[in-house]
């Protein structure tokens, strides 16, 4: 299994190319890493875009809203 | 008091006498069982010579009881030993002396109820030398207020230079550290910062700002690039703040290194190469000047991520972000994010999401690498 940092990095320019997807980033889920993706609002529709793990690293879809300079 | 106590006292013992007749006809009539035989007398001596008892030095109390004889006895309560002046009977009652100490009133606090809350502080206020961490800052010549998240130095050429750190955003709202040909940035103007920001001061017109206020000058800043292509890594800029070495401009109030007292204390020295990482799961805290002291998680790392400006977006990487219940608010831009409770630096906030719940970092290294400069902090533990 290749580091998930690495193939985190290889994704993020394709997936940050899509509508409505506002981030990427490595979290945490069931204790174990995973790649998170940031949308700005989660629809069906948009999670289905993204597999549920790549290369045994799971995938998870978060809304987190806009993000903004405060 | 006196007179109803010896009348209740009186009362008792005649309703004692009576049961006790009723119980126990074959009783002498001065025998009960519930009072001892002088009582009433070891009381009335009580009260006839307590105050003059009192006013002997180390003496703090005086009650009735039963001596070591089972027999009712005045009671002198002492401070210490060998207490002069106290009499072996009074009117016939012995006197027992009692060593007791002194006694305090223990401000006792019912199981569960919180100590009180620390007198508040208002962070967008104008602060006197020296001024905290934490509080509202901003450019001399923007209706906008941020943070000032620490106080950061270098030695240059043998002299300790000290500055305010917070995000280009907050000190070069116009250009965020850009420069070109005929528009230069807020260091190349020479710009200077304002404590409070300028929208916090009640007393501005509007007109140039308050002398008075302004704290340093902006002496650098990484440029943000709004191009979607590039990747951003800081949102950071200093001022440049008087010391013993460095007279400053303005009305040279000096920059402190800890917050107000209503937050975390003074941060954990580091440098670039001498840095906390931010682990998934780490406690945090920060204090900035909308929404003082909160505290969150970090939740994700090497967060690439989309953030929106007044000019356009900028793409970050390499980021942190922060989980936390109202963790941020606008204004608390340039707060220092710093480990709960170790208080070692971890990250520069300089955004988040609309709701206020997630807030987005700089790793601190990268900030302080791209100066150069150290924070002003308390030894890490362990040195």
């Amino acid at each position: 299994m290749r580091p998930i940092r690495e193939v985190l990095r290889e994704r993020t320019v394709e997936w940050m190319a899509i509508p409505g997807v506002v981030g990427t980033a490595v979290g945490e889920a069931e204790g174990r890493p995973c790649i998170k993706v940031l949308v700005a609002r989660r629809t069906g529709e948009l999670a289905a875009r993204f597999p549920a793990d790549v290369e045994g690293h799971r995938v998870v879809v978060e809304e987190t809203g806009d993000f903004r300079a405060l | 008091m006196q007179w109803s106590r010896f009348r209740t006292g009186l009362f008792l013992t005649l309703l004692a006498l009576a049961l006790a007749l009723l119980v126990l006809p074959a009783a002498a009539p001065t025998a009960s069982a519930a009072e001892p035989p002088g009582l009433q007398k070891a009381m009335q001596a009580q009260e006839r010579h307590t105050a003059r008892l009192m006013a002997l030095p180390d003496v703090v109390g005086t009650a009735v009881g039963l001596d070591a004889q089972g027999q009712p006895a005045v009671k002198v309560l002492t401070a210490r030993g060998g207490v002069a002046g106290i009499p072996a009977n009074l009117e016939g009652v012995p006197v027992e002396v009692e060593v007791t100490g002194l006694f305090f009133a223990i401000p006792g606090r019912p199981a569960g109820k919180k100590p009180p809350p620390l007198p508040a502080v208002d962070p967008t206020s104008r602060f006197d030398d020296p001024v905290p961490i934490g509080v509202s800052t901003g450019n001399e010549f923007s209706w906008s207020a941020g943070t000032i998240g620490c106080k950061v130095f270098a030695i240059v050429e043998e002299t300790v230079e000290c500055y305010a750190l917070s995000n280009v955003h907050v000190f070069d709202p116009w250009h965020y550290g850009v420069s070109s040909e005929g528009n230069p940035n807020a260091v190349e103007r020479g710009e200077r910062m304002v404590q409070p920001g300028r929208i916090d001061d009640p007393a501005d017109d509007g007109g140039v700002a308050t002398e008075d206020n302004i704290l340093g000058k902006i002496v650098g800043s990484v440029p943000i690039d709004f191009s979607g292509e590039a990747t951003n890594y800081v949102d950071a800029a200093i001022a440049i703040v008087p010391t013993a070495d460095y007279e400053g401009v303005g009305d040279c109030r000096t920059l402190g290194n800890s917050t107000p007292i209503d937050g975390y204390g003074t941060p954990e020295w580091a440098d670039w190469e001498h840095t906390v990482c931010a682990d998934v799961g780490q406690a945090v805290q920060k204090y900035g000047r909308s929404t003082g002291l909160t505290k969150g998680e970090v939740s994700l790392v090497n967060v690439t991520v989309e953030v929106g400006y007044d000019v356009g977006t900028a793409v970050f990487v390499g980021q942190i972000l922060i989980d936390g219940r109202k963790f941020l608010k606008p204004g608390d831009s340039g707060s220092l994010v710093v480990t709960d409770p170790g208080k070692s630096p971890v990250g520069l906030l300089f955004a988040g999401n609309t709701r206020g719940s997630l807030g987005i970092a700089n790793p601190i290294g990268l900030v302080l690498a791209a100066f150069q400069v150290s924070i002003d902090g308390t030894p890490p533990a362990g040195e």
